[in-house]
């Protein structure tokens, strides 16, 4: 199985596909398939049937077929960046037929007729008596699924030896009474982002330090469910300078110049966004946060490091330079700027040093998502 | 002490007795055979998204084995499915099952027009001190389900086949 899922990601580029001799193993190697398929489109995390057009009856997608002495089974299915057609035929027939899957037709209600996403002229897939074939189709867009309603599968056989095809509809339904944006909605999984901006508008014990405008860099790695939910994991470092002493009246030992106190945020937090129109989209992050100011005094050759509780959130303005889709693969590149909100409610250290207090961060990123 | 010798055998009775409803078997699990099938206009499918081997659970009278599927009429012809008809054989016994489907059965058939579909899952329940020969090895259990192509007509049946692993 584990063989079987290495194979399928070293030669799944555009293609999942595969043929078993028994029906047994080719249950088996379903589920290997899924997992490959998982693996390939990394930017797409796990594949779901599609909530929208699921019979409320069974709960499934599912639309069985019969014709040209094969029995056909497909379901529409999805992940964050694409949608996929899965299909199972069972040859139930005394002589051998072929899949024709790379002219597999997928035909919605609004006019879009498409084909999958694979490798065109492909060979077919053969099927000897009782044996099945299956694949994942994705689909050209996910878009298509928007306005459509409905969706006419046609599945092509032909008998092994002869030149005219066969074909096998089955028909897919809209349930009109379930919104799922995830069904037409193309999304990555995965978003990591790296960018830099300055600290503004610092009050508490945050005024005490002698730079203002301090440089920050960021490092962001998100993880979405679907076009909205999902989780963050937010680095970002300060440099704030020295105390200035003469703000907080402590006897200063040392000129400013040799102190320098730098700030750690680690935040874990909760993530949503939502696309204002084709290239633009925003998030908002809210999480709390592990605070660490670590303070040196460099002619001391002194270093001290305290960890505060912090709350952190996040909004960012993001617009898409650009978006590079190769079979099962997909890749947005994005440019945003945010606004970092720091607060840090209290905590001094054994040098009496104070960190409370708000700042806040506006930063320019880049963010590369999958 | 007569007495306190029967509250004793009492006392090892109850625990014996409580110690037996609950069978000390469970097999690892009930594998089924991928099935997609077509019979008369009607196809099966035993396979779903959320199945891929059925558990088996404890119960107090044995173990009980979920199965079923989703059912098609891809025929122009009406078809009747009668749930309470299902049966379950380990050989040549009859294991009574239940059943229960989407949408609901009325008078014990579910009617199907074309390209409509149910769901049916059924359930039986297996007691190794029952059935002792499958504690000798693994079993296929046939299961079945019939349905009507007309009223008139004999019952049609589709049938497949879940395999108890290492029921010890």
């Amino acid at each position: 199985m584990k063989f079987l899922n290495f194979l399928l990601v070293l030669s799944g580029i555009g293609l999942s596909f595969s043929v078993r001799a028994n029906e047994l193993s080719a249950f088996s190697v379903f589920f290997g398939g899924m997992i490959g398929t998982s693996i390939l489109s990394y930017s797409g995390g796990a594949v779901d049937e599609l909530e929208a057009w699921k019979n409320p009856v069974t709960n499934s997608t599912v639309q069985l077929g019969t014709g040209c002495g094969t029995v056909v089974e497909a379901h529409l299915m999805g992940n964050n960046p694409f949608n996929y057609l899965f299909v199972v035929v069972k040859n139930a027939s005394n002589d051998a037929e072929e899949l024709l899957y790379d002219q597999i037709q997928m035909n919605f209600s609004g006019g879009a007729a498409r084909l999958p996403v694979v490798l065109q002229n492909a060979s077919p897939a053969v099927m000897n008596p009782s044996q099945i074939a299956w694949g994942f189709f994705p689909f050209p867009s996910k878009n298509d699924f928007e306005k459509a309603n409905a969706l006419t599968v046609r599945v092509p056989i032909r008998k092994r030896g002869s030149s005219e095809a066969c074909w096998i509809e089955t028909h897919f339904q809209r349930n009109q009474n379930v919104s799922d944006a995830r069904s037409y909605t193309s999304s990555t999984s995965f978003e990591m982002q790296i960018g830099g901006g300055i600290n503004v508008l610092r009050s508490g014990a945050q005024r005490d330090f002698t730079r203002s405008g301090g440089g920050s860099l960021e490092l962001g790695f998100s993880g979405y469910n679907g076009p909205h939910w999902g989780g963050t994991f937010l680095l970002l470092s300060d440099s704030m300078g020295a105390i200035d002493h003469s703000k907080t009246g402590s006897l200063s030992k040392s000129a400013g110049m040799d102190e320098n106190l730098v700030a750690f945020y680690l935040t874990l937090g909760l993530s949503y966004r939502s696309a204002l129109g084709d290239h633009w989209t925003w998030s908002y992050d809210l999480g709390p946060s592990l605070a660490i100011a670590s303070y040196n005094r460099i002619h001391q050759d002194q270093k001290d490091s305290s960890a505060y509780f912090a709350l952190m959130h996040r909004l960012q303005l993001n617009y898409r330079l650009g978006r590079k889709q190769r079979g099962f693969w997909m890749g947005d590149y994005l440019i945003g700027v945010s606004l970092i909100h720091a607060w840090v409610p209290n905590g001094s250290n054994a040098e009496g040093l104070s960190f409370g207090g708000n700042l806040l961060y506006p930063t320019l990123h880049f963010t590369v998502g999958l | 002490m007569f007495s306190s010798s029967i509250r004793f055998i009492c006392l090892l009775g109850v625990a014996a007795s409580a110690a037996c409803s609950v069978p000390a078997y469970l097999p690892n699990e009930a594998r089924m055979k991928f099935k997609l099938s077509e019979s008369s206009g009607l196809v099966y499918t035993n396979y779903r998204t959320d199945h891929s081997s059925y558990e088996p659970q404890r119960v107090q009278d044995g173990v009980k084995i979920e199965w079923g599927g989703i059912l098609q009429n891809t025929s122009s012809q009406p078809v009747d499915i009668q749930p309470s008809w299902a049966t379950a054989k380990l050989g040549k016994q009859k294991i009574s099952s239940d059943c229960i489907t989407r949408p609901a059965s009325k008078n014990g058939i579910v009617s199907l027009s074309q390209g409509q579909q149910a769901d049916v899952r059924c359930s039986l329940v297996l007691n190794p001190r029952k059935y002792p020969e499958l504690l000798t090895s693994d079993h296929w259990i046939e299961l079945s389900i019939p349905f009507l192509r007309e009223r008139d007509q004999d019952a049609v049946v589709f049938s497949y086949k879940v395999k108890i692993e290492d029921f010890r």
